[in-house]
């Protein structure tokens, strides 16, 4: 087990590593909708997985990102009706807003997404900005608080036996 | 070559097929749900890797089953659905289990002699224990001889152990310096490749292992499916044992849920269809003479003794981080209080500190909505902290814990089976032991605060127990420790439908032992 202050220290090194909420900006974020119901499913094309990825990157505050999102996107895409409309409805209306999506700052992609929060309703907050948050709690989150891999991954069966960061003491 | 219609495709019902198979019997094994995929693949990514806390797990794994197929009246103390909990697909529940595979300590089998409470079994751990090492070699059970609990066993695991996390060795030292002592658990999860299944490789996600790491019964269907002996009926629902002279000679059966029945004659029948369902179908079969209320039910034995582990959940809050789901999550483990002193006025336990990935706590934290990823690690963080604890206390059969037929009909006539499930003060007097036994640990690992679920918030892990349970005779018992229904040869009943108290100990290894005793017994018997 790790001392309060070496812990205190592993995560302050994280999360500063993370650079996270870039700009210090806040999406503007109604009430979380249900998610879709209905209608067609199928794959995602590139345009539509790339608009969803530079959204997550913006949304979590970091350009590398090892969860599986992508995999994530394509099979709610693949298996849940509705998502398929709603992601390629969502990329459509980014795209209105920014053409260069993919090329602007970690910051003003997160300003676009602000904006098509609140040009929509509420409309993604929850099937895509809420869901993409959760992919990131169930993966990344977990290596930034200091695990070695996170739950759902391959971890090995030796790392867990040792400290959970090298350095970290109990 | 014999014919044996074996009924219930879980872990029980699988061993019986594959080991009756390779004794050179034509097995015909009918599953009342379909298959389902394996290895569970496709199970970890809808139910884990790409679950979506927003809406339901698509696709559904296993596939629903028709309410007025799979039915059951509850009444009692018990919060959640037994209904939901009987998986129906070939593998059955262990097709989704943690794989903790402990032995019964040989205490366990003669509760009312050395302890003044429920009712000895009619065999012994010296009996099963040749079986338990045929068991473990079967799942492929890794573990080693840490356990200070543990009754003498004749050979060594098959596999080594997973050794205790970081975090459980700095919490087993604590543990024992205040006279707690600890040990590794004994698991279906292979430590290395075994036996054709891959090597963990530590997902974390034991209770949906994507690789066939952790054993599922499916396994050992794969190795038979293309003998020439073996035949899997899936989404047949047998409706009745038939009986002729006395003997049993098949079943009756509904392929596709239709309307067509269809008989199936068997030289033996075997039941492995849980507590509820083994039940049920013993029930439903009646005859004539000493079958006119059911099979084996001479003497109103049949869905009587229901019992069920009682999970207490709970947790360890620390004031330090303590890293909580690094391993899969069956590592350190405690049996000292599986055998209290004042065992009888209350139920023993085994306890875990298990090292669970925390997926209901990310699943509490997910259901508030949440601005960026900094908002989001600070709602997790306070995880770190927490260790959860669960109490595996064992119960007593007693007059308010029964399977029996309910008004409701099934799409064929047939009545759901009712379960009754109500406390006793064994039961009260087993959780308030226990929350004193959960401070004490609490005290004892340093942590600043704990948590556990009350009575009425149990879980039953699944674990479906007693109904036809085994004895001597059929004044007091169904089946012989054989599972062979007395004074009707040829119809046996196998699992935990035929335990005859709960123990601490989980109880699967000593279901696919028995399962496992039971086959070479009915190989003999249909030679002879």
């Amino acid at each position: 087990m790790l001392s309060r202050r070496a812990a205190n220290l592993l995560i302050a090194a994280g999360v500063s590593a993370l650079m996270i909420g870039a700009a210090g900006k806040e999406l503007h974020r109604g009430p979380v909708l249900d998610p879709p119901r209905t209608g067609p499913t199928g794959a995602l094309d590139d345009a539509t997985l790339s608009i969803l990825m530079n959204s997550a990157q913006a949304l979590i505050g970091r350009e590398a990102l090892d969860g599986p999102y992508e995999g994530y996107y394509q099979y709610q895409a693949l298996h849940r009706p509705g998502y398929l409309d709603i992601y390629k409805a969502f990329a459509a209306a980014v795209r209105r807003r920014a053409a260069d999506f993919a090329e602007l700052s970690l910051g003003d992609r997160l300003a676009v997404l602000d904006r098509v929060s609140a040009l929509s309703r509420g409309r993604y907050d929850g099937p895509i900005l809420q869901e993409t948050l959760g992919v990131f709690m169930k993966s990344d989150a977990w290596v930034l608080l200091g695990y070695n891999g996170w739950p759902g991954s391959p971890r090995g069966i030796e790392s867990y036996q040792t400290p959970p960061k090298a350095g970290s003491s109990a | 070559m014999r014919r044996v219609a074996i009924v219930g495709a879980g872990i029980v019902g699988t061993t019986l097929a594959y080991h009756l198979v390779k004794a050179g019997h034509q097995v015909d094994l009918f599953e009342n749900g379909g298959e389902t995929p394996y290895p569970h693949t496709p199970q970890f990514e809808a139910n884990v890797l790409y679950a979506n806390h927003f809406a339901p797990p698509t696709p559904v794994f296993p596939t629903e089953l028709p309410k007025d197929i799979k039915g059951l009246v509850q009444s009692g103390d018990y919060e959640q659905s037994f209904n939901d909990e009987r998986i129906m697909t070939v593998g059955g529940q262990a097709t989704r289990w943690f794989g903790i595979t402990p032995r019964f300590q040989r205490e366990n089998f003669r509760p009312h002699t050395l302890h003044g409470f429920g009712r000895d079994w009619p065999m012994s751990y010296e009996d099963l224990e040749p079986y338990y090492c045929l068991a473990e070699r079967h799942l492929g059970i890794s573990g080693t001889v840490d356990n200070p609990f543990a009754s003498p066993r004749s050979e060594p695991f098959p596999l080594p152990p997973f050794e205790l996390s970081y975090t459980d060795k700095i919490l087993a030292e604590r543990l024992g310096s205040h006279g707690i002592r600890t040990h590794t658990t004994p698991q279906a999860r292979v430590r290395q490749d075994y036996d054709g299944r891959p090597g963990c490789q530590n997902f974390g996600a034991c209770g949906t292992c994507p690789i066939g790491a952790r054993y599922s019964p499916n396994h050992h269907i794969e190795m038979i499916r293309g003998s020439g002996l073996f035949r899997l009926r899936t989404n047949c629902l047998v409706r009745r044992v038939i009986v002729e002279h006395g003997r049993g000679r098949g079943v009756a059966y509904h392929p596709d849920h239709g309307q067509r029945q269809i008989e199936h004659r068997a030289d033996a029948v075997i039941l492995a269809a849980g507590a509820v369902e083994s039940a049920r179908l013993l029930l439903l079969s009646k005859a004539g003479g000493t079958h006119r209320d059911g099979i084996g039910n001479a003497s109103g034995q049949v869905g009587r003794n229901f019992g069920t582990h009682h999970v207490w959940w709970g947790d360890l809050t620390f004031a330090d981080p303590i890293w909580p789901g690094r391993a899969g999550p069956p590592t350190l483990l405690t049996h000292q209080f599986a055998l209290p002193e004042e065992r009888g006025r209350h139920g023993g336990s085994t306890i875990e500190l298990f090292d669970g990935f925390p997926g209901g706590l990310i699943d509490r934290v997910q259901s508030n909505p949440y601005l960026n990823g900094k908002a989001a690690l600070d709602a997790l963080r306070p995880a770190l902290n927490k260790r959860t604890v669960t109490v595996n206390a064992e119960m007593v059969p007693g007059p308010g814990k029964y399977v029996t037929l309910s008004g409701e009909r099934d799409r064929f006539g047939d009545p759901f089976a009712a379960l009754n499930y109500k406390f006793d003060d064994f039961d009260h007097e087993t959780h308030a032991r226990h929350e004193a036994i959960v401070k004490r640990i609490m005290r004892a690992t340093g942590a600043i605060d704990y948590r556990l679920s009350p009575i009425g918030s149990f879980w039953t892990a699944h674990h479906h127990l007693g109904t036809c349970r085994m004895g001597t005779g059929p004044g007091d018992s169904v089946v012989d420790s054989f599972g062979a229904i007395h004074e009707t040869p040829g119809v046996y009943v196998c699992g935990g439908s035929t335990f005859v108290t709960v123990t601490p100990m989980q109880p699967t290894l000593s279901m696919v032992a028995l399962a496992i005793r039971s086959a070479a017994r009915i190989s003999e018997d249909l030679a002879g």
